[in-house]
This record gives C-alpha cells, sequence and structure tokens, in this order.
C-alpha cells in the first residue's frame, strides 16, 4: 500500500514531538509521526526525575509530564500518530517503509524529519575483560526496567560512568533500596551536570572515583563482583590500585550514540564529531528534504534544548514543503578549532536571512572561557562563558549581518581564562 | 564559617557562597539568579528536596505510577517519603495531576503520568 504524506517524522520522542508542532504550526498541516513504542515520549516516559523544562516552561517538571504537553499539542492538532511501527528503510526519494501489525506501510514524503535519537553504548565497546554473567545493564535498560516495569534490577551495585544518566541512577538505585557501592569514572572529571553529583551522589554519600574504572568482570551465573582500578593517561589500568568489589549490579554509563541507520541508507552525509548528520541552519541534511534534530543529530544534555532544535527542524521542513527550500550549495563550513569537540549546524546556507546560533561542546573543561569566531582575515564574534564544560552544551549567537558580509568559512576556537 | 553550595534549581549549578555565624546567613555570593540565593540559604539552614519515585498500580501488570511530591520536603525526610510511597497501591486509571495521596511529610503526592 503506497500512501502518501507531506512530511513524515521518524520518532515520536522529545525531538520528533516537537518537530511534527512546529511543522504543523508553520503551516504544513500534513504531517505524521511514526514511533516504534508503543506511545510517544521516548526516554522522557522513563526519566521520572524532575529537573526538565525550565528553560521551555519556566518550571520544573517529570519526564512524563514533559511528554504530556507535547502529547497534547499532538492531539490538539490532530496530527496523525503510527505507533507500534517501526521504520525500515528511508531512501533519498523520500520513500518511507515501516512495518506493523497490519503489515508493510510504504509511504511517499515530500519532506522527512530525522529524530530517531540515540542509543547506549554496551559492554561490547569497551574491552572489559572477564566473564559474561547477568546483572551488567546499560543505565538506561536498567532505568526503563525499574520506572516503566517495577523490576528490581539487583542488590548492590556499581555504576560505570558518570554522564547525567549514571548519577541518576545512582539516586535512583539508593530511592529504590538497592546499595550503590561506587561511581567511577575513568575521565578525571565528570561529564554530568553539576547539579547531578549534588543531589544525585552527595545527598546520599555516593563515592565518586575519577580516573577509575572497572577492569574486570568476575561471577558464572550472576555477577558477583567487580575489580576497579585507577588508570594512567593512556586510559591504561594500573594493576597496583585494584580493588575487588562484590556486587550483583554493574550499570553503564559509558556514552550515548545517535541512531543514524536510516539516515545512511538515504545517504545522508554523518559527521565523525556528533555522530549525527552534517546540517545547515535549518537543520536540513546534506540530501534534499530531510532534516534531522534532537539526540539522532548531536547528544544534548537538557530536553528543552532537543525541542528548540526540533522546532527549527520543524519549521523548516514546513518551508521546503510549501516552497522551494532544496539545499544550498551556496554555503559555507563551520568548523572547531581548539579547544572545541564539534560544532552544529556544520553548513551555514547563506541565503537565509536570520541571525545565526551555533551550538558546540568544548572537548575538555576549560573554566572560563573566551570563546572566538573567525574567518582566515577577521574575527567577527567572541563570547566568554563562565564555565566551559564538555557536559554542557554552549551556544554562540552571530549577527546576521556578520555572516552576511564575511561570506566564508569560518572557524570557532575557544581559550581557557586563567 | 563558609560554606559551598552548588545551586541545584536549574542546570547551571553556580557555585554559591554562603557565609555563616553559627546557624546564621550572613552573607550570600555567588548566586546568578533570586531563586537560586533563597536556595543557598535554604541549604544552610534546613535543606528540602522534591522527591520522585512510584506507586504500584494494583490492576496492571509490570506498570508502575510515577510521581511526585508537590512541594520539597526536608531533605532528611527523602527515605520517609519513599517508604510511604512503596505502601501504597493505586487502582487505574490514574491521570496525570491527580493527587493519589494528601500530607506526606507535608507535601501531597501527584501522578506525573496518566494510567489508563
Amino acid at each position: 500500500m503506497l500512501i502518501e504524506h507531506n512530511i513524515v517524522v521518524i520518532g515520536g520522542g522529545p525531538a520528533g514531538m516537537a518537530a511534527a508542532v512546529a511543522a504543523f504550526d508553520g503551516g504544513e498541516k500534513d504531517v505524521i509521526i511514526i514511533d516504534r513504542e508503543d506511545e510517544t515520549g521516548g526516554v522522557l516516559r522513563q526519566c521520572i526525575h524532575n529537573g526538565f523544562g525550565l528553560h521551555k516552561f519556566g518550571c520544573e517538571l517529570t519526564g512524563p509530564e514533559y511528554a504530556e504537553i507535547y502529547r497534547n499539542k499532538i492531539s490538539e492538532r490532530g496530527i496523525k500518530l503510527y505507533c507500534n511501527t517501526t521504520v525500515v528503510s528511508i531512501d533519498n526519494s523520500k520513500t518511507v517503509v515501516a512495518q506493523n501489525r497490519d503489515g508493510i506501510l510504504k509511504i511517499k514524503a515530500k519532506a522527512i524529519i530525522l529524530a530517531m535519537g540515540c542509543r547506549e553504548r554496551s559492554r561490547g565497546a569497551l574491552n572489559i575483560c572477564g566473564t559474561r554473567p547477568a546483572g551488567i545493564y546499560s543505565a538506561g535498560a536498567a532505568q526503563r526496567l525499574i520506572n516503566c516495569y517495577g523490576l528490581r534490577v539487583g542488590e548492590r551495585a556499581v555504576i560505570l560512568g558518570s554522564g547525567d544518566i549514571g548519577l541518576i541512577m545512582a539516586r535512583r538505585l539508593t530511592l529504590q533500596g538497592i546499595k550503590v557501592e561506587a561511581v567511577c569514572e575513568i575521565m578525571p572529571y565528570s561529564g554530568g551536570l553539576v547539579r547531578n553529583i549534588t543531589q544525585c551522589l552527595d545527598d546520599f554519600g555516593i563515592p565518586l572515583y575519577l580516573k577509575t574504572t572497572v577492569s574486570k568482570i568476575h561471577g558464572s551465573k550472576r555477577l558477583e563482583g567487580v575489580t576497579i582500578a585507577q588508570v594512567d593517561d593512556n586510559n591504561k589500568a594500573i594493576t597496583d590500585t585494584e580493588r575487588y568489589i562484590p556486587c550483583d549490579t554493574l550499570l553503564l554509563s559509558v556514552g550515548l550514540i545517535p541512531e543514524n541507520e536510516l539516515s545512511n541508507m538515504a545517504g545522508v552525509e554523518l559527521d565523525a564529531l556528533t555522530g549525527g548528520a552534517v546540517v545547515d541552519q535549518n537543520r536540513q541534511t546534506t540530501v534534499d528534504g530531510i532534516f534531522a534534530c534532537g539526540n539522532a543529530l548531536h547528544v544534548h544534555d537538557l530536553v528543552d534544548y532537543v525541542s528548540d532544535e526540533a522546532e527549527i527542524a520543524g519549521r523548516n521542513a514546513a518551508q521546503y514543503c510549501l516552497r522551494d527550500g532544496s539545499f544550498s550549495t551556496d554555503a559555507i563550513c563551520i568548523t572547531k578549532g581548539k579547544n572545541i569537540k564539534y560544532v552544529v549546524p556544520q553548513r551555514v546556507d547563506l541565503r537565509q536571512k536570520d541571525n545565526l546560533a551555533i551550538y558546540l561542546r568544548v572537548d575538555k573543561p576549560l573554566g572560563r572561557a573566551l570563546f572566538t569566531v573567525k574567518t582566515e582575515k577577521e574575527i567577527i564574534a567572541k563570547k566568554l562563558q563562565i564555565r566551559a564544560v564538555p557536559g554542557e552544551m554552549i551556544k554562540i549567537d552571530i549577527n546576521k549581518n556578520q555572516i552576511e558580509r564575511v561570506g566564508s568559512n569560518i572557524e570557532i576556537s575557544a581559550e581557557a581564562l586563567n | 564559617m563558609e560554606k559551598s553550595v552548588v545551586c541545584i534549581l536549574c542546570p547551571k549549578g553556580c557555585a554559591i557562597k554562603v557565609d555563616m555565624v553559627k546557624d546564621t546567613v550572613k552573607e550570600v555570593c555567588g548566586y546568578g539568579c533570586i531563586r537560586g540565593k533563597e536556595y543557598a540559604v535554604s541549604e544552610c539552614t534546613h535543606p528540602i528536596r522534591s522527591v520522585t519515585g512510584l506507586v504500584r498500580v494494583s490492576n496492571r501488570e509490570y506498570v508502575m505510577l510515577s510521581v511526585k511530591t508537590d512541594k520539597a520536603v526536608p531533605k532528611e525526610k527523602i527515605f520517609d517519603v519513599i517508604e510511604k510511597l512503596n505502601a501504597i497501591c493505586v487502582d487505574a486509571p490514574v491521570y496525570i495531576g491527580d493527587i493519589i495521596q494528601r500530607d506526606i511529610c507535608g507535601a501531597d503526592i501527584v501522578a506525573t503520568k496518566t494510567v489508563l
């Protein structure tokens, strides 16, 4: 069965929902969302803690509440949802093939918005030696088992990785009566927000060991313990520092990877630095009419920023359908300079006459830092940031006049101040 | 005595310094907003936290109802709140915003999702 829809949004998480709403409000009413779960909301469904929505709604919401706001916006607009439906392929002619209990759906779209989110890095990517017992979970999987299904994952846990999910899970396990023996972080700093270290670890006296990793996993059927060790400057475990911790549960919070198998199928160019698509400021990828946003584009620290970004993608997908908005070959590149991990967008369509917002991450903690945006010839913008750490995305605004005037590639770099 | 407080009210995580003489706040600096100043004072005098948690649903298998306290409770009461939540069992349907139980450690327990 071939059906037609103007905009197909792939993924009904925070990005997909916000993109669909923005596309609809931008004038393109024929928008659908496809999601593989039985309900929209994505990862927000399992994020029962609060702290969402401060930027977007000025109040502190839990994940399910944040999702509910967008669910209501979608039903108010009558945007059609295909839940329990998995997209199996897309191509550059914007044909979407999806599968659900009713069979195969083939949808011809004018524009596609990629909002598939990200997935967790697994044990296999870490090369931890030892056995393969039960009791090793990625932090998000454990979060879902506990918060959505009410299952008990273990009794005594060690958490590897101190990103926000690891920290949030340290608190959740503690609240659910599971003893958290340690949070280990291979880097010399935590990748999570400072406030999460305070309210998730310090509040409960959970120790955070920096420059420390899990060097061995023990146990046959069920995990019996882990060996932790400090690491040297090459991240190699130092044998003398090895220490055994008995535990039946190990949570891995060791990074998120944007999900882009579908993007690849359509020939969308990916950025090795973000793991997501290369986009211009409209969040259009290198394939005409395919847009990307949310954690599928790059991993965000705050859902509020995901919503903002998805709105850009949604608005511009609507514009693309309503009038010609094809990908510009007349674009300049934005590249990362010193101390920068990545930048989004990577390209700027010079036909656009709006102010430009560039999002970036630094590659190590810099403290107080000065950001410089420059062309080969001159500096076009500077920004002083009180605290620049890899865990927090930084936004730099550039005036439209500056962009119009320079018309050449630009590079962003950061310098730590004292 | 000077106490250091990391503000948890927003992701900025301001590093706030509070100058205390015995149990009285003398001076607060380093806050990014007025809420942060209030938080720092509260953190040094009577720390409070909002609590989010889970409640069982009697007539649904493998479904938990996520809930929150409608206001922050004293930090030392966090585990009391959790213990009370563990003892609650509700019947679906429950709607987001429903009050599940009143006055647990001074706060009402509110559903943060709908279970039909």
